[in-house]
C-alpha cells in the first residue's frame, strides 16, 4: 500500500496499533456478515465505524454553529454600538441646536429691547422737538407783540 | 484522559474511540506518532512491550501475531482518516 501524503507510515502504524489493541472496545461485538468474533480484535468494520464517528461530525457541526452564532453576536454588538453612537450623535446635534436656539432667542430679545429703547427715544425726541417748536413760536409771538407795541 | 478538542466537540465517544480521535487530533497538530504512543502507553499496559519508536514495524508484528489482515486495515484507515480530514 502506498503511503499517503497526509499520513506518514508511522502514523498509519499508530492507527493500526490503536485499532487492533482497542478496537474491541469500540462497541462492536463482531460476528457480522458471518465473521467469527475475536475478543479485543478490531475488525475492518470496527475501524470504519470508529473513525466515521457520528458524534465527532455532530461536534464539528456544533463548533461551526457556535462560530456562526459568535459571528452573529459580534455583528449584533457592532450594530448596537453603531446605533448607540448614532443616537449619541443625534443627541449632541440636538443639544447644539437647542443651544443655538437659546442664543438666538437671547439675541432676538436683545434686539426687541433695542427697538423698544429706540422707540422710547424717538418719542422723547418728538416731545423735545414739540417743545422747541413751541418755544420758537412763543419767541415770534413776543417779537410780534413788541413790534405792534 | 479527555482530549480538549473532543471536549470542545462535545462528542459522546467511548474511551476507545476517544483514543482514535485523539490520534487524529495529534496527527493534525503535527505531533509525532512515537510521542503519542509513548504517552498513551503510560496509562495503557497493552502498549507496553511494543517498539513504539517504530510504530509501522510494531503494527506489522502485532497484526501478524494476531492473524489479522493488515493491508485491509491500512486501506480502511487511510480512506476513513482522509475522508475525516476533508470534512
Amino acid at each position: 500500500m502506498s503511503e499517503s501524503s497526509f499520513m506518514s507510515s508511522d502514523w498509519l502504524g499508530a492507527f493500526l496499533i490503536i485499532a487492533i489493541l482497542f478496537g474491541g472496545g469500540f462497541g462492536f461485538g463482531g460476528g457480522r456478515g458471518g465473521a467469527v468474533p475475536m475478543p479485543n480484535f478490531a475488525t475492518v468494520q470496527d475501524v470504519n465505524e470508529a473513525v466515521n464517528n457520528q458524534a465527532t461530525q455532530e461536534g464539528i457541526r456544533d463548533v461551526l454553529l457556535s462560530s456562526a452564532n459568535n459571528n452573529y453576536e459580534t455583528a449584533r454588538l457592532i450594530d448596537n454600538q453603531t446605533m448607540f453612537l448614532s443616537n449619541q450623535n443625534n443627541t449632541n446635534v440636538l443639544t447644539a441646536v437647542q443651544g443655538f436656539n437659546a442664543v438666538n432667542q437671547n439675541i432676538s430679545s436683545g434686539f426687541a429691547d433695542v427697538r423698544q429703547g429706540m422707540a422710547a427715544l424717538g418719542a422723547q425726541l418728538n416731545e423735545c422737538l414739540k417743545k422747541i417748536l413751541l418755544v420758537i413760536r412763543n419767541l415770534f409771538a413776543i417779537k410780534a407783540v413788541g413790534t405792534y407795541a | 484522559m479527555q482530549n480538549p478538542i473532543l471536549q470542545m466537540l462535545g462528542g459522546n465517544q467511548t474511551p476507545q474511540s476517544n483514543i482514535m480521535m485523539q490520534a487524529v487530533g495529534a496527527m493534525m497538530r503535527g505531533e509525532s506518532p512515537q510521542t503519542f504512543l509513548q504517552n498513551l502507553a503510560k496509562t495503557n499496559p497493552a502498549l507496553q512491550g511494543l517498539d513504539l519508536n517504530n510504530p509501522s514495524m510494531a503494527a506489522e508484528q502485532l497484526y501478524k501475531d494476531k492473524g489479522q489482515d493488515i493491508n485491509e486495515a491500512k486501506t480502511s484507515i487511510m480512506n476513513k482518516v482522509s475522508s475525516f480530514i476533508r470534512k
